[in-house]
């Protein structure tokens, strides 16, 4: 009897030694997969910047070489396109090359956008006000976009001048709202360069939202130029039942301004 | 009684280590030759609306899976490259297709190169690099990873496959030679 009660002792112990070992491995394995994805991350993120300044092609070119598949890229036998056509808006600024992305290896999301002005005749050579851009998913009635869940500390900018140099120091910041990110960072002519003639604003999700051929969403970039002084109070974006979201600035004083967006419409995301 | 219910546990703990050894020798690799008249017939089966199916590059092994490279053009002569995954049964060599997946490449380029992450039985990361090469000029392409090691591939089919299991981050640069080892063609 009293080795009966030493094995269901020792089958008691090694069970609950089991179970937490079990608990610690997994911790540990979560913790692992979180530093994978920052260094990942860190790698795409720095790649892009550095191929940024010679033009989003040369991104889009390194992130499919490195298992970043770009949403109308991915295609099977029966479904070849994902996208529709964006939205033109032609002015001082161009708006373009918006997209959806799926990082295959890290198994996440991202959605990037590029602005950049289209000559340099048209940018001011005094200091404005701090410029805005805005990335956004709706739904077709305009609603935020469901069922996605954003990365942590998921926005990131990079602003380049007409010659492709990358500015760290511009003051850049980013707000999530809802669905959407919005970021603000400070233009300049700095003599013979103007630092925000283009640029690519981003931001990274887990889970990307709820998608479908009946029910696809917007992805719209907004971006708003301002070139006279102001103090920026608030900003961020706007979400007015059936409208579409609008990045949304307050100053001090009304600063000389307007804005400038585009938009595509994602069916499918690229689940793996 | 003691006795055998001792007995009984000791049983049980020697058949579970039975069980945890067989599951572990599950994972070693067999050697099973493709037949690529069955694979090609699979293939033209699974893209049956496209035309002009093409197998490119080698098949490759990867753990219980292998993967190969097709090139094809749909119905509006838009030119594709997938990777394709597919298992062979180890009795009578039939092929069952698994999953394929790819995007456009434009034939006016060098080659198009694409890369696919990918995650086998649960833990093991891989990124699998593959294309298709239009300048006949080409006859390797090499690899350089963030970590340092680089890989080269000979092009044979008119592609290429590239699959690397490990911690690195991504690839750096692609280089791509001719026949007398001069590169052709960088990236970035």
């Amino acid at each position: 009897m009293k080795k009966l009660r030493k094995v269901m002792s020792f089958l008691l112990a090694a069970t609950l030694l089991l179970v937490n070992s079990n608990s610690v491995l997994a911790a540990n394995n979560q913790k692992a997969n979180d530093e994978t994805w920052e260094a990942r991350r860190a790698y795409i993120e720095e790649n892009m910047i550095k191929l940024g300044s010679q033009g989003f092609d040369n991104v889009d070119e390194w992130l499919q070489l490195n298992g970043v598949e770009k949403v109308k890229l991915k295609a099977s036998s029966k479904d070849k396109d994902d996208v529709i056509s964006p939205m033109s808006d032609p002015g001082n600024i161009s708006i373009y090359s918006i997209d959806g992305y799926f990082d295959s290896l890290a198994k996440k999301y991202l959605v990037k956008g590029w602005w950049s002005w289209n000559s340099t005749s048209y940018v001011d050579s005094t200091t404005g006000a701090l410029e805005g851009v805005a990335l956004s998913m709706s739904n077709t009635d305009f609603s935020p976009a469901t069922g996605y869940v954003l990365a942590s500390n998921p926005a990131g900018i990079a602003v380049y001048d007409q010659a492709g140099n990358y500015y760290s120091n511009t003051g850049a910041t980013s707000k999530i709202d809802s669905s959407g990110v919005s970021y603000i960072y400070q233009d300049a002519w700095l003599g013979t360069q103007y630092r925000g003639y283009k640029g690519q604003a981003w931001f990274w999700m887990t889970t990307p939202p709820t998608t479908s051929s009946s029910n696809p969403i917007y992805l719209k970039m907004h971006y708003i130029h301002t070139w006279t002084g102001a103090n920026l109070e608030t900003f961020g974006l706007k979400w007015q039942p059936g409208a579409p979201p609008e990045l949304n600035m307050t100053f001090s004083t009304v600063p000389a301004q307007w804005p400038a967006t585009n938009q595509i419409t994602i069916y499918n995301w690229p689940y793996n | 009684m003691t006795k055998d219910i001792l007995r009984r546990t000791i049983l049980f703990i020697i058949i579970a280590c039975l069980i945890f050894t067989t599951g572990c020798a599950t994972n070693k690799q067999d050697n099973i030759s493709v037949d690529k008249d069955k694979l090609v017939s699979v293939l033209n089966e699974k893209y049956s609306t496209d035309k002009n199916l093409k197998l490119i590059g080698d098949n490759e092994k990867v753990e219980d899976n292998y993967i190969t490279v097709v090139s094809y053009d749909d119905l509006a002569n838009t030119h594709y490259v997938d990777i394709v995954t597919f298992s062979v049964n180890k009795k009578d060599s039939s092929i069952t297709f698994l999953n394929n997946k790819g995007g456009r490449a434009d034939t006016k380029q060098p080659l198009s190169i694409s890369s696919a992450g990918e995650i086998f039985n649960n833990k093991n990361s891989y990124l699998i690099t593959y294309g298709e090469v239009y300048d006949n000029k080409l006859s390797s392409i090499e690899l350089e990873y963030n970590d340092g090691q680089k890989k080269t591939q000979e092009i044979t089919n008119n592609g290429f496959l590239v699959i690397t299991k490990g911690d690195f981050l991504g690839i750096n640069k692609l280089s791509a030679f001719n026949q007398n080892n001069e590169v052709v063609y960088s990236f970035p």
